[in-house]
């Protein structure tokens, strides 16, 4: 009979972090997509921008800009705990600890959402005045959605951490959730920049 | 203007706010619905665990299903009920078709991304991967 190589596999961790577990390429692969629908939301904008004589158009003032930076202050402000939340989980910190973390980054997202209100009115144009507003409040729109998953993500895993039972694989959930609150931030750093510094220079 | 003017007036714009939150739910019922399905199924599956029932997650699949299910519906009836018009017409009525069309297509991509999630269910018990 020939023998063939045997490898036991029993003695192997159940769970891996970073690009060791399935859960953190799907996660990538949707940053990829969402990022790409981003790009084509700014290709779109510069793009009418090309339409008009003037930008913003006549009779539209430029976007205010002190909740607006306030706001795009507080998304980076937020990569702080959950990047602390992430290494806590790398840990297995205590769980309790990690959940209050959590909740705390939660608060930063509802805070950033009821921002995001004001900053609907902060644009100084509607939706439906001509096709800059429409695009700039389609930016604002999908990335208030992404506000609002990733908050509601953070607000189950908090939860999950309070009520248990906890898991290995929650661990892992935790820091790709962290990389998707990171990615939701600082992708309204370069949406920001466009939508109320940009039509200062153009 | 008389009393019954503003009345009209008042009732007509009330009917135009809510046909127009109708089409918006219409149109983001169905993804909403296939996002909570996730969320909230991924918070109880460890507790259907302990509990050795899976009545739970079914109870959240079937509400959801059925949210998008509704969704659609609404999206239905909109598309029908704006007449014949081509995809790029203009005003009121051809934009809201073309809108309930939208709805009709996130409710269906939604009903069957739920359904996807909750086949398995029947067959996979909650502490598989546990």
């Amino acid at each position: 009979m020939k023998r063939r190589p045997a490898f036991d596999a029993a003695a192997l961790p159940d769970q891996g972090f970073s690009h060791h577990a399935p859960i953190w390429w799907g996660n990538t692969l949707m940053m990829m997509i969402e990022g790409a629908g981003f790009a084509i939301l700014v290709a779109t904008y510069f793009y009418i921008r090309h339409n008009f004589d003037t930008w913003p158009p006549a009779r539209t003032e430029l976007p205010a800009l002190p909740i607006p930076t306030l706001n795009v202050a507080i998304l980076v402000v937020s990569i702080l705990p959950m990047w602390y939340v992430a290494k806590l989980a790398l840990k297995h910190d205590k769980p309790r600890t990690i959940g209050g973390l959590l909740l705390l980054c939660v608060v930063f997202g509802v805070v950033a959402a009821v921002l995001r209100i004001f900053e609907f009115k902060a644009v100084h144009t509607r939706w439906d005045t001509n096709a800059y507003g429409s695009i700039v409040w389609s930016i604002l729109g999908i990335h208030f959605a992404h506000i609002l998953a990733a908050t509601l993500e953070t607000l189950i895993i908090g939860i999950l951490m309070f009520v248990g039972p906890i898991e290995e694989k929650h661990y892992v959930d935790i820091t790709v959730n962290a990389v998707y609150w990171y990615f939701v931030a600082l992708s309204w750093v370069a949406l920001y920049t466009v939508i109320f510094l940009l039509p200062r220079f153009l | 203007m008389t009393a019954t003017a503003h009345g009209n007036r008042g009732a007509r714009d009330g009917s135009h706010t809510a046909a127009s939150l109708a089409l918006w739910f219409g149109m983001l019922g169905g993804p909403t619905a296939a996002f909570l399905n996730v969320a909230l199924s991924y918070l109880v599956v460890d507790r259907a665990c302990i509990a050795r029932s899976s009545i739970a997650i079914h109870v959240f699949m079937g509400t959801f299903f059925l949210l998008a299910v509704i969704a659609g519906a609404t999206s239905w009836l909109f598309r029908t009920r704006a007449g014949n018009w081509s995809d790029d017409a203009g005003g009121m009525l051809a934009r809201s078709r073309f809108m309930a069309t939208v709805g009709l297509l996130t409710s269906a991509i939604s009903i069957v991304a739920i359904l996807m999630q909750w086949i398995p269910v029947f067959f996979i018990g909650a502490c598989q991967g546990s």
